[in-house]
């Protein structure tokens, strides 16, 4: 038994995204129209040639008609997935699947989420608590409990460590400014970021990814076919996904300073793609910022960085747009937005314009090999996706 | 008949099956026999650490702890009063448990973090609702340990 992966016999042909933000006058028929059109002609497709579709939405449908309505797919299979906030890695990764094994030739992954009309504003699962105790423990607070246990074991002061935080999100706001289909597209100072109103301590409002409404597509097929279609195609090198066993919320190993999946999902696609020091060889990642002390754990989690320097890299620019190695080039889920369905296919839209060289503004000079990475859960307890993509075969 | 008696006592509920309250309230666990796991959740129906399936007992849990790591906070669900400081408790059983602290000022505790690490707490209860059939509904929190 062993996790062989499908390195390089899967290409992107096409990809589209939606602007992600406040789309009240659209709901989820629109945006995923807007997506897979834009997929279909950045393929050179017609709808009816794509043989294949999985849709990834955590709570703006169920089925496969979800798709299949708004876009009159004409008697194709459409299969629904949820995997959390990791649902657009994981659509990705079935459609994938499906053209590897030679069941389809083309299949389309879209992902979507409408949160603006859904009558709340926050990434709320769970029913409203009535007790004061385990329901209390809100998802920024169940995610700010990484920083002061990341700042305690490394000994950094919570001053410099709300700095560090402070900085990742300035970061990626300044990312975003330059990208024109994010929900923020406005570079924000490191002072207004750090006096943020408080959301659950150390974490204020700009600490926290955007809720936001889109969608984002792709169009894959076999490796060998991607050029009938493409002269550019990314290849897919690995694809990782591990849920967890929920050990973390119980049990005193787990000191909140990692995600045990992510660590897990990490290796599984560093073999699969043949890394073997990813600090040095991947050139890029877009990586689940979903609050500003998740990405620094990530950091460390997916090798970035030794344990307990990661914060050292941050504020030494390692990770900026001109840095080693750009994080979240595109704004991440802070800048970009978070519509949870397709977020991890967003990410994945960056890979694609990157190694394309169309990422106008936020271009990485010759980025050979991306990361993606995808969470879905809470420290301790989550399912975690990675996925390795390349510009060239090999 | 335990049915019928149910329906007629008004007595207070506990708000999570895992908080008892006779003969005074404190929390019970299900112990994995095989290695030793203990969890909260009375219904799990098997260990994720060895994956036993048919050996769990109940345990008695300590009523003192000690804080792991805590935030305060300031957003929360609609109704619910802020600030509050939710944290992670570590019972000497070698569980971990998600509850709010109080007697512990929000804002001091933001100021001087470190006096809240590893603070000795004990199990404390309240009423915090009453449900439909007029039910006092008892949550537990933990609260700086008294002696």
């Amino acid at each position: 038994m062993a996790s062989r992966g499908i390195k390089d016999r899967v290409a992107i042909i096409g990809m589209g995204c939606t602007k992600f933000g406040e789309h009240w006058d659209k709901g989820p028929d629109d945006l995923l129209v807007d997506a897979a059109y834009q997929a279909y002609e950045s393929a050179g497709v017609e709808p009816n040639d794509v043989d294949a579709y999985w849709l990834g939405t955590m709570g703006s449908g169920i089925s496969g008609l979800t798709l299949s309505e708004p876009l009159k797919i004409q008697y194709k299979p459409v299969t629904r997935v949820e995997n959390m906030c990791a649902t657009g890695s994981e659509a990705l990764r079935q459609a994938c699947y499906a053209v590897a094994s030679g069941a389809f030739d083309m299949a389309m992954a879209i992902g979507v989420e409408k949160l603006k009309d859904s009558g709340y504003s926050g990434l709320v699962m769970n029913a409203p608590p009535n007790d004061g105790t385990e329901g209390s423990m809100t998802a920024p607070a169940s995610f700010s409990l990484l920083a002061p246990a990341y700042f305690k074991k490394y000994g950094l002061d919570p001053d410099k460590g709300k700095d560090v935080l402070t900085r990742i999100a300035w970061k990626n706001h300044k990312n975003g400014a330059k990208n024109p289909k994010a929900q923020f597209q406005k570079e924000v100072s490191l002072e207004t970021i750090k006096n943020s109103p408080k959301i659950a301590d150390p974490l204020g409002i700009m600490d926290c990814s955007g809720v936001s409404d889109g969608s984002a597509a792709a169009i894959v097929v076999r490796a060998e076919d991607a050029h009938k279609y493409c002269k550019n195609p990314i290849y897919i090198k690995a694809l990782s996904f591990i849920a967890g066993p929920a050990e973390g919320p119980l049990s005193q190993d787990y000191d909140f300073t990692t995600f045990r999946e992510v660590v897990a999902t990490a290796k599984d696609a560093y073999a699969q793609a043949g890394i073997t020091n990813p600090r040095e060889q991947i050139s890029m990642a877009e990586v689940h910022d979903c609050f500003t002390p998740t990405e620094l754990v990530l950091y460390e989690d997916l090798g970035f960085s030794p344990r307990g320097t990661a914060w050292q890299d941050v504020m030494d620019g390692f990770f900026d747009l001109e840095g080693k190695l750009p994080v979240n080039p595109d704004g991440g889920l802070k800048s970009f937005g978070h519509p949870i369905g397709a977020s991890g296919l967003r990410m994945m839209y960056e890979m694609w314009l990157q190694m394309r060289g169309e990422a106008g503004a936020r271009q990485i000079k010759n980025p050979k090999v991306g990361l993606t990475h995808n969470l879905g859960g809470a420290p301790g307890r989550c399912v975690s996706f990675v996925s390795v993509v390349g510009s060239q075969v090999g | 008949m335990a049915e019928q008696a149910q329906a007629t006592d008004t007595g207070p509920r506990p708000i999570v099956p895992w908080l008892k309250l006779a003969p005074k309230p404190h929390l019970e666990g299900i112990k994995c026999e095989k290695c030793g796991a203990i969890y909260l959740d009375p219904k799990r129906v098997a260990c994720s650490k060895c994956g036993e399936a048919e050996k769990f007992a109940p345990v008695t849990l300590s009523d003192k702890g000690k804080v792991y790591v805590f935030s305060v906070v300031h957003q929360s669900f609609p109704g619910i009063k802020t600030p509050y400081v939710t944290a992670i408790v570590d019972l000497p059983e070698g569980i971990s448990v998600r509850a709010n602290l109080t007697g512990v000022d929000p804002e001091q505790a933001q100021k001087e973090p470190n006096k809240i690490f590893n603070l000795p707490v004990e199990l404390t209860t309240g009423v915090t609702a009453k449900d439909r059939e007029g039910h006092d509904v008892i949550a537990f929190s933990y609260q700086p340990s008294k002696n």
